[in-house]
C-alpha cells in the first residue's frame, strides 16, 4: 500500500505549504509571513463558511428526498424544513435582533436546551451509579469520592460549614487545589504534545484523516 | 383583535413549558413528539447557523468587496472565490476530487492554526506556570509564604510528570515475547492515574453543578408558570 502523501502528491504539497506559511508566521516576526499567514487564514475561514452551507444544503437535499421516498419519517423532515426556512426568514429578513426572533430564542431554543442538558445531568448521574455497581477500582473510588466531596464542598447543608471541607483556605479546598491542578496541567499538556504530534504527522501527508 | 404583550409574553411561557416537558418526556423513551421538538430544533439552528455565516463571514469577505470597489474587489476576492467554487464540486459524488485542492488548503491552514494554538496558547502557559513557583526571584508571593509555595509547586511538578507518564506507551520486548513499560514508569503512571482521577472527577463535578443550575431554572420556570396561571395571569 502507498503511503498517504503518494495517493495524492498535489495535495499534500498543497497543505504542507500553506501549512508552513502560516506557521512560520506564527513565530517568525517577518512582516510578509504575516500577512499571508492573516490572508490565509481569512481565506480559510470564508472555506469553512462554504463547508457549512455545503453540509446544510446536503441535510436539505437528504430531508427534501424524504418527503417523496419514505413517507414514515417525512412529518420528521417537514418539521426539520419548517424549522429551517421560519430561522432562514426571522433571521435572514427580519434580523437577528428583531423581537420575534429573539422570541423564538427565548421560548423555543433556550428551553430545548435547558431541558436536553438536565437530560445530559441524569445520564452522568446513571453513569455514576453504573460505575458504581460494574467498574469499582481505586481510580474510580478516587473518581467517585472527588466527585462527592466536591459537590458536598460546593455550598455549606444546611449553612454549616465544615471546617476542614467548606472554606477557600481549608484543607480539602488546598489539597484539591493541588492535585487537581496537577492532574488538569498533565492532562492539558499531553493533549497540547498530541495535537501537535498528529498536526505534524497530517501537514507532513503522513496521515490523511480527510481522504484522498 | 390585537394581542396585549403579556398574553403574548404567557403565550411564549405555555410555549416553553411544553417544550420542556416533552424534552424532560423523553427520559421515559422515545417517541413521536419529541422527535418532532428535536428536528425543528436542528431546523432551526441550521437555519440560524446559515443566515450568521453569511452576515457575519461571506457577506463581508466576498459580497462587500465587489459592491464598494468592483474592480479591486475582484481581484480582492478572485483566489477565495475560485477555492469556494472548487470546493462545492465535494457536494457531487463523480467530481468531488476536484474540490480537493480547496480542501487541501483548508486542512493546512487549520493544522497550523492548531499547531500553532496548541504551542502558543496551551504548552508555554502550561510549562511556564509548572515552572513558575521554582523562580524564587521574580515570585511576587510574600518571602513568608515562599517555603510553602515550593512545596506546592513541587507536588504540581510532580503530579503533572506522573500524568504524563500514563500516556507514555513506549514499551520493551521480553524474552517471552510480550512488550511492557519499564518498571519505573509503570509505578509513575499508576500514581498519575490516581491524578488523573481527580482531575476528571473535578471536571465532572463540574458539569453536575452546571446541570443542577439547569435543572433548578426548569423547574422555577415550571413553577412560575403554573403560579401566573392561578393568580388568573
Amino acid at each position: 500500500m502507498k503511503p498517504a502523501f503518494l495517493r495524492s502528491p498535489f495535495s499534500t504539497l498543497i497543505t504542507l505549504l500553506t501549512g508552513l506559511i502560516v506557521l512560520l508566521g506564527y513565530f517568525l516576526d517577518f512582516e510578509p509571513l504575516r500577512e499571508w499567514r492573516f490572508r490565509f487564514l481569512q481565506w480559510a475561514i470564508l472555506l469553512a463558511a462554504v463547508a457549512l452551507f455545503l453540509g446544510v444544503f446536503n441535510l436539505l437535499r437528504v430531508h427534501w428526498g424524504r418527503l417523496s421516498e419514505s413517507p414514515s419519517k417525512a412529518v420528521y423532515s417537514l418539521t426539520f424544513l419548517g424549522g429551517f426556512v421560519s430561522a432562514v426568514l426571522m433571521a435572514g429578513w427580519l434580523g437577528i435582533q428583531h423581537s420575534l426572533t429573539r422570541a423564538v430564542v427565548d421560548y423555543v431554543i433556550l428551553p430545548i436546551e435547558a431541558s436536553l442538558f438536565v437530560i445530559i445531568l441524569v445520564t452522568l448521574l446513571y453513569a455514576l451509579t453504573r460505575l458504581l455497581q460494574h467498574r469499582l477500582s481505586v481510580f474510580s473510588f478516587v473518581f467517585l469520592v472527588t466527585v462527592l466531596l466536591s459537590l458536598i464542598a460546593s455550598i455549606p447543608l444546611l449553612g454549616i460549614e465544615i471546617p476542614l471541607l467548606h472554606g477557600r483556605d481549608s484543607l480539602f479546598s488546598i489539597a484539591l487545589r493541588i492535585l487537581g491542578t496537577a492532574g488538569v496541567r498533565g492532562l492539558l499538556i499531553g493533549v497540547a504534545l498530541g495535537s501537535v504530534v498528529t498536526g505534524i504527522r497530517v501537514l507532513f501527508g503522513l496521515e490523511r484523516p480527510h481522504g484522498d | 383583535m390585537t394581542l396585549d404583550v403579556p398574553y403574548l409574553d404567557l403565550l411564549g411561557s405555555a410555549l416553553g413549558v411544553l417544550l420542556t416537558l416533552l424534552v424532560f418526556s423523553y427520559l421515559l423513551g422515545d417517541h413521536f413528539l419529541v422527535r418532532l421538538v428535536f428536528y425543528g430544533y436542528i431546523g432551526l439552528m441550521a437555519g440560524f447557523a446559515v443566515v450568521i455565516a453569511f452576515n457575519s463571514v461571506l457577506y463581508p469577505l466576498l459580497l462587500q468587496p465587489l459592491i464598494d470597489d468592483p474592480l479591486a474587489g475582484w481581484m480582492q476576492v478572485a483566489v477565495p472565490l475560485l477555492l469556494s467554487g472548487l470546493l462545492c464540486f465535494k457536494v457531487s459524488t463523480r467530481l468531488s476530487r476536484i474540490g480537493n485542492l480547496s480542501l487541501a488548503f483548508l486542512v493546512g491552514v487549520s493544522l497550523a492554526a492548531l499547531i500553532g494554538g496548541a504551542i502558543q496558547g496551551t504548552l508555554m502557559p502550561q510549562l511556564s506556570a509548572v515552572i513558575s513557583p521554582f523562580d524564587l526571584e521574580r515570585s511576587s508571593v510574600a518571602a513568608a509564604d515562599r517555603f510553602s509555595g515550593l512545596i506546592e509547586g513541587f507536588l504540581i511538578l510532580f503530579g503533572t510528570v506522573a500524568t504524563l507518564a500514563y500516556f507514555h506507551f513506549g514499551a520493551r520486548p521480553r524474552f517471552s515475547g510480550s512488550a511492557r513499560r519499564l518498571e519505573w514508569i509503570e509505578a509513575l503512571s499508576w500514581v498519575g492515574q490516581i491524578f488523573i482521577a481527580i482531575a476528571l472527577g473535578l471536571i465532572f463535578a463540574g458539569l453536575l453543578r452546571a446541570g443542577f443550575v439547569a435543572l433548578v431554572e426548569r423547574v422555577q420556570v415550571l413553577l412560575n408558570f403554573v403560579i401566573t396561571l392561578q393568580q388568573g395571569f
